[in-house]
């Protein structure tokens, strides 16, 4: 793609943010007793929290640029609500600039993702962060179709661009 | 003279063999070059006679560059193959051939090769692997040869040809690299004093554009090897390059005098430019190729050339400040890491420029404003949120503080200019004033942002380690430190930056303790006593806040441990002691803010302050209070006390006798109280001391003992150890917990802890014991109702071993601890008595009555097998087995008795396989009998875990430690002999599910034991009874089964991803998948960790299967499909995970 057709020609890259739970923490869990890091009441449920769900999202390829979703800012786990017991996932994500074309082909993407991974008796909400996008309104509406999702997944060519997004996250 | 004109005829053949490809030509030639050598060797013919014949001289001159190319290549072969015999003379002129030849761009790469040649011979040097060699070579390990043929003129010669006619970068990889690495070999002794003697005389060449005007001014050494390396980008030739340079660096400051120096300093502009561009590198190396430069090397040798000279630090920081912009935190890091190898090398010569000159004093210290910009920016930078704990930036912040201490170190001594940047620094004075108004001012802490305080505590570690560079720093950092807040209050107002900062400088101090008289410290040792109180008050207040990112508590706990471990003019004994016995207050007190992170850290300050000040009573107070906490009974402060004290031993070898003597008492005095006859209390001290304390007591011992140490004496241990069984024993007790176990391996480890001679007298005792009859094995006695007399008694008669007669199960406690004691190899056996100690080892196994005893019994019995001669084997061993032993197997009703004498055999025919004695054959087939005995077939489940110990390979660690011999590939031959009558059994039992579920057992690890390729000869039996293995354990019970299920599965997973082996699962698609769906189901609600395991297994086991061919697949594709659907939704994390990527590769189907 040719450089002036870019949304944001010159995007803030930011790090791969090292996300662990708390009792995953070295010192913050016992030291000594002898109980690894992560563990936990061995018949207990480890419940599908937002880091789990970032964990899934956090290497989508940008439509755009050769960076993760992650790397750009576009998504975070603070911007994912879980909600194991009552079945629902609120994921928001925040395009690099207001006008981003690109916005719904992101959201599509992570809606994709979080399909193939997730089980289905989750009810997943993909929407942009408040005041993040121009066409706001517009995209959550779009994304929250559940009949236009899964016809544009049925679109060959989309299809195509969203596996192709979603390829570093499957590797 | 038949082979001359032979050879003469060939020469000619070689330049008209224009039609011929590359190889053949190539091959052509070597031969020729090889009779060549021959003949020059054998002294038939000259080299120069060689070169005189006509048709060589004809392939040396001929207008045809192809027979040009080959005259040069023969000549460079036939000079490699004789250079051992060539003459002076030869050399001169087959040298000034090649140094003329270099002008000739077309036999370029042949007249490297011949120039290589002649430089002597360098091993290796065509491969990757020779250049890491030469990269290495500091230390000259470019290995020339005896045949170094070159003289000084000559080696002159050579490079000035070299850099006059020959523009590297201008030629192909393999010609660039011939020429580095002749520049290198140049540059190596005995070369490198003509090329620096060439230096010296004036410029080395001319520029090759210059087209050779020898009027115009030439270059000098380092100019050429600047245009050598410009626009280079092979990694190979780069490493030479980057090598030669730090070389000839070297070599003109070192040897050449002041004039090449000033050279250096000439070209330094130059070479940083070209070095600039290689900063950050860029280059992954293929994954192909194992020996060939890495990206490290690369590094490596970047770095050391821009470390040869301190006339590149104005270039370096200029670098830095060009790059450290980038986004990559990598760069930084790389960055940071070349400044601080710099500042650490040329330190010195920094600091004498900068007190001799003047001029270079203002220059240096504007480059030191600099850099401290630099590097303070970074340290800024760092990121912080409350979820990340570890990040890249992290390092940077820590890399840019090591190179400020750096930094701070170059001008330490002799001033104080970054003392006043430090204190210039707005961060800094900010972090000072947040420091002194606490609460009351502008911002108060509990509102203030958190990225504040983490700024200012950066701020404050700027400046402790600007005070750590040297004493007069500290003092002054210390005095005005004085003058902008008061560290003690402080402490109360504002504690996390106070100790922070406190903590920071009393680490620094811990590198300047020596200067203590220095003027400006003295009252700072006088307050030490009153800071160290006011951080023990302060402990408990902030003992809560240990969870959050500060680490107040930890940090306050470090500053204590820093200053206790201060030498003794710094800080009293007294105030060492109120500080220790504090902090161990503090971390037993019940309901305390103290955690168990905090216990640890309590227990390595009290073994550090030993090791420093070698207080003796100050460490039996610590144990003594430790003790009494361990004895108070309160779950929590007896865990925490066994966990300090295990610490404390764990650090101070010399302590953990003694503290191992305590503990064993303690879980005496201890046993029988509490809910069970085995206290809480005393159960976790026996796994402590059996699994932590013993073993690196016995580490410890080896490793005193190599260095000649004398050793304490451990009766008493042993005293107490022995009591403990007999108590465990009696109460029939502790199989569950370990108990049992932790005491024979403290008992074992004990033994080993002796002298030679305490250990030959405890092994006497030992056999004693197994020949004794019952009531005859006391050998002192030990009364509990009299401890006193009881004390008195064993000091007088000393007892090694002794058992308490009036117990009733004195009969297995004399056979477990024989055994125990018998087992290590160390421990002698007394000669003639082989046969009544395994008799009697037999005996003791047999009569166990339980697996625990059992098995112990029957590892020692067979480490004495194994440690017997041939013709004891046949002589005791043989007709040990089946008199004996099998004929009690046989005749055995009980269930018990049955398992224990298949453990022994077991055993023993692991001792007989790892030999490779004929009698294995027949002791397996008795096995096999045993357990597929109708009548066993109850227990057939654990009599298939019994078995397994026979090729297990889980008990290798336990073998290797005690030193069992074992013939090469005992497991293999095994392997066949085993397998072959397992399979057999197997088809013989199909109908009986309880004999087949014991018969898997000894398969799973069967599997397991050997490689993966020794199973391929029989794919197809391993691969049906993997599959039909996992169907049928799944329904045994789950704990017992497990173990086998879930290696089955990973040996089912190395089958599918063999691609071999997997045309076999194919015939199996069927059960296999069924076997796979119902095992991602296992114990999904109920089964913890492990059942987690076999689902996670199992799932990578189906994500494989889809390596299968589609028409295999397709009927099962919606089965696994909903099996997947609901492991997706499974309880574990890691299944879910896996969930995920198998259903991944099945939607792809």
């Amino acid at each position: 793609m040719a450089a002036a057709a870019l949304d944001n020609l010159n995007p803030v890259v930011r790090e791969r943010e090292n996300v662990r739970r708390r009792e995953e923490v070295p010192g913050l869990g016992s030291l000594a007793s002898g109980a690894g890091p992560g563990t936990s009441a061995e018949d207990e449920r480890e419940l599908i929290d937002s880091i789990e769900v970032f964990e899934h999202i956090r290497d989508i390829a940008d439509p755009e640029h050769p960076y993760s979703l992650e790397q750009l800012g576009v998504v975070s786990h603070e911007q994912i609500d879980v909600d194991d017991r009552g079945g629902k996932i609120e994921v928001r994500f925040t395009p690099t600039v207001a006008h981003c074309s690109m916005a719904t082909l992101i959201g599509l993407c992570i809606r994709a993702k979080i399909m193939r991974v997730l089980p289905p008796r989750f009810k997943v909400k993909v929407e942009l962060s408040k005041g993040s996008h121009s066409t706001e309104e517009a995209v959550n509406k779009q994304l929250n179709d559940k009949e236009r999702v899964l016809a544009a997944l049925e679109n060959p060519n989309l299809l195509d661009l969203v596996n192709k997004c979603l390829a570093p996250t499957e590797c | 003279m038949g082979a001359e004109s032979g050879l003469a005829e060939r020469l000619l053949a070689l330049g008209d063999a224009r039609d011929e490809d590359e190889v053949d030509r190539e091959q052509r030639r070597l031969e020729v070059a090889k009779d060549a050598s021959d003949l020059v060797l054998q002294g038939r013919l000259s080299l120069l006679h060689l070169v005189a014949m006509k048709q060589t001289k004809h392939l040396l001159t001929s207008d045809s560059k192809l027979a040009r190319t080959e005259g040069t290549l023969l000549l460079a072969e036939v000079v490699k193959g004789t250079l051992t015999v060539l003459k002076k003379h030869e050399v001169d002129h087959v040298l000034a051939f090649f140094c003329e030849r270099l002008k000739d761009w077309h036999t370029l790469r042949a007249t490297l090769s011949g120039c290589r040649a002649l430089l002597g011979n360098t091993e290796g040097t065509g491969g990757s692997g020779g250049i890491k060699k030469m990269a290495a070579g500091s230390d000259g390990t470019l290995s020339v040869s005896e045949g170094t043929r070159l003289t000084k003129e000559n080696a002159k010669l050579l490079a000035r040809s070299l850099f006059e006619h020959v523009d590297v970068q201008s030629h192909s990889q393999p010609n660039r690299q011939l020429c580095f690495e002749i520049v290198d070999a140049l540059l190596r002794e005995p070369y490198d004093e003509a090329v620096l003697e060439l230096a010296a005389a004036g410029p080395v060449a001319s520029p090759p554009d210059s087209s050779g005007s020898r009027d115009e001014a030439g270059e000098d050494l380092l100019e050429v090897l600047v245009r050598f390396l410009d626009g280079e980008k092979d990694p190979r030739c780069l490493l030479l390059a980057f090598v030669s340079i730090e070389r000839a660096v070297g070599l003109l400051r070192g040897k050449g005098g002041r004039e090449l120096d000033l050279a250096v300093v000439r070209n330094a502009a130059a070479l940083a430019d070209v070095l600039s561009c290689y900063f950050p590198l860029s280059f992954s190396p293929p994954k192909d190729a194992a020996k060939a430069v890495t990206r490290e090397d690369l590094l490596e040798a970047l770095f050391s050339c821009y470390c040869s000279t301190p006339s590149l630090f104005p270039h370096l920081i200029q670098l830095l400040e060009d790059r450290f912009p980038s986004p990559k935190s990598e760069t930084k890091v790389e960055g940071l890491r070349l400044l601080g190898y710099f500042l650490e090398k040329f330190a010195g010569d920094l600091r004498a420029d900068y007190e001799e000159h003047d001029e270079k004093k203002q220059e240096l210290e504007a480059l030191v404003d600099q850099a401290w910009d630099l590097l303070r920016a970074q340290i800024s930078q760092r990121q912080d949120t409350a979820s990340t704990v570890a990040d890249a930036s992290c390092d940077v912040a820590s890399r840019a503080l090591e190179a400020l201490g750096k930094l701070a170190d170059l001008l330490g001594p002799c001033s104080l200019k970054v003392v006043d940047l430090a204190f210039e620094d707005a961060e800094v004075v900010a972090a000072l004033a947040a420091c002194a108004s606490g609460p009351s001012g502008s911002e108060d802490p509990p509102h203030r942002p958190k990225s504040k305080t983490m700024a200012h505590c950066r701020a404050l570690e700027v400046l402790s380690t600007v005070a750590g560079s040297s004493v007069l720093a500290f003092a002054e950092v210390l005095r005005r430190t004085r003058e902008a807040v008061d560290v003690l209050q402080g402490l109360d107002r504002e504690p996390i930056l106070a100790v922070h900062f406190v903590f920071k400088m009393t680490l620094a101090l811990g590198g300047l303790e020596r200067d203590a008289s220095t003027e400006g410290m003295e009252e700072f040792r006088v307050e030490l006593p009153d800071l160290c109180r006011a951080l023990l008050r302060l402990l408990p207040r902030v003992g809560m806040d240990a969870e959050d990112d500060f680490r107040t508590a930890s940090e306050c706990l470090g500053a204590l441990e820093n200053c206790c471990a201060l030498r003794g003019d710094w800080i009293g004994k007294e105030v060492v002691e109120e500080v220790v016995m504090g902090l161990v207050e503090f971390s037993l007190s019940p309901g305390g803010a103290a955690t168990e992170d905090h216990g640890v850290r309590v227990a390595l300050v009290v073994s550090r302050v030993h090791r420093v000040h070698r207080d003796a009573d100050l460490v039996d107070r610590v144990i003594r209070r430790t003790l009494e906490a361990l004895a108070a009974g309160g779950e929590w402060e007896g865990d925490r006390a066994l966990l300090m004290l295990a610490v404390i031993a764990e650090e101070r070898c010399e302590l953990s006798t003694d503290i191992a003597f305590k503990l064993t008492h303690r879980a005496v005095l201890d046993w029988g109280h509490g809910s069970g006859p085995c206290s809480r209390v005393t159960s976790s001290i026996l796994t402590k001391i059996g699994t932590n304390i013993m073993p690196h007591l016995y580490k410890c011992t080896c490793d005193h003992r190599e260095s000649g140490g004398t050793l304490k004496p451990v009766s008493k241990i042993v005293q107490n150890l022995i009591r403990l069984l007999e108590r465990a024993l009696a109460a029939g007790h502790g199989e569950e917990e370990g108990v049992l176990r932790n005491i024979l391996c403290s008992l074992s480890y004990t033994t080993m802890l002796c002298t030679e001679e305490m250990r030959a007298e405890y092994a006497a005792e030992a056999v004693g014991l197994l020949a004794s009859g019952e009531e005859a094995l006391v050998v002192g006695e030990i009364s509990t109702s009299r401890p006193a007399a009881a004390a008195a008694a064993a000091e007088e008669d000393a007892p090694l071993l002794s058992l308490n007669p009036a117990s009733e199960v004195a009969g297995e406690a004399r056979h477990l601890v024989a055994a125990a004691v018998l087992t290590p190899l160390g421990v002698p056996l007394p000669q003639g008595e082989a046969e009544d100690v395994l008799h009697a080892l037999l005996g003791g196994a047999l009569g166990a009555g339980t697996d625990v005893a059992a098995g112990e019994i029957s590892v020692a019995l067979a480490g004495r097998v194994n440690g017997l001669g041939s013709s004891q084997v046949e002589e005791i061993v043989v007709p040990l087995v089946t008199e004996v032993l099998l004929s009690h197997v046989r005749s055995c009703e009980s269930g018990e008795g049955v398992s224990s004498g298949l453990t022994a055999l077991a055993w023993i025919a692991r001792a007989l396989a790892m030999r490779k004695h004929k009698a294995t054959d027949a002791v397996l087939d008795e096995m096999f009998s045993v357990l597929c005995d109708p009548e066993n077939k109850g227990q057939a489940l654990s009599l298939g875990r019994t078995f397994s110990a026979v090729i297990s390979t889980e008990h290798d660690a336990l073998v290797d430690t005690w030193g069992w011999t074992a013939k090469l590939l005992w497991r293999q031959k095994l392997f066949v002999s085993l397998s072959s009558r397992l399979f057999a059994r197997l088809e013989q039992n199909k109908g009986e599910p309880d004999t087949l579920a014991g018969l898997h057992q000894v398969f799973s690890h069967l599997v397991k034991s050997v490689h993966f390729s020794v199973l391929k000869p029989s794919a197809k039996e391993v691969v049906r009874h993997l599959v039909a293995s996992v169907p049928l354990l799944l329904s045994r019970d789950q704990a017992q089964a497990a173990g086998a299920l879930a290696a089955n599965l990973e040996t089912l997973k190395t089958a599918l991803a063999d691609d071999a082996m997997r045309g076999v699962v194919e015939d199996e698609v069927g059960e296999a998948v069924a076997a796979l769906v119902a095992a991602c189901g296992a114990g999904r609600h109920n089964g913890g960790r492990s059942s987690a395991l076999l689902r996670r297994r199992a799932l990578e086991c189906i994500a494989l299967l889809v390596r299968l061919p589609h028409h295999v697949l397709y009927p099962f594709f919606h089965e696994v499909r909903k099996q997947l659907d609901r492991c997706l939704d499974d309880d574990k994390r890691e299944v879910r995970s896996v969930a995920g990527s198998t259903m991944r590769a099945w939607r792809t189907l």
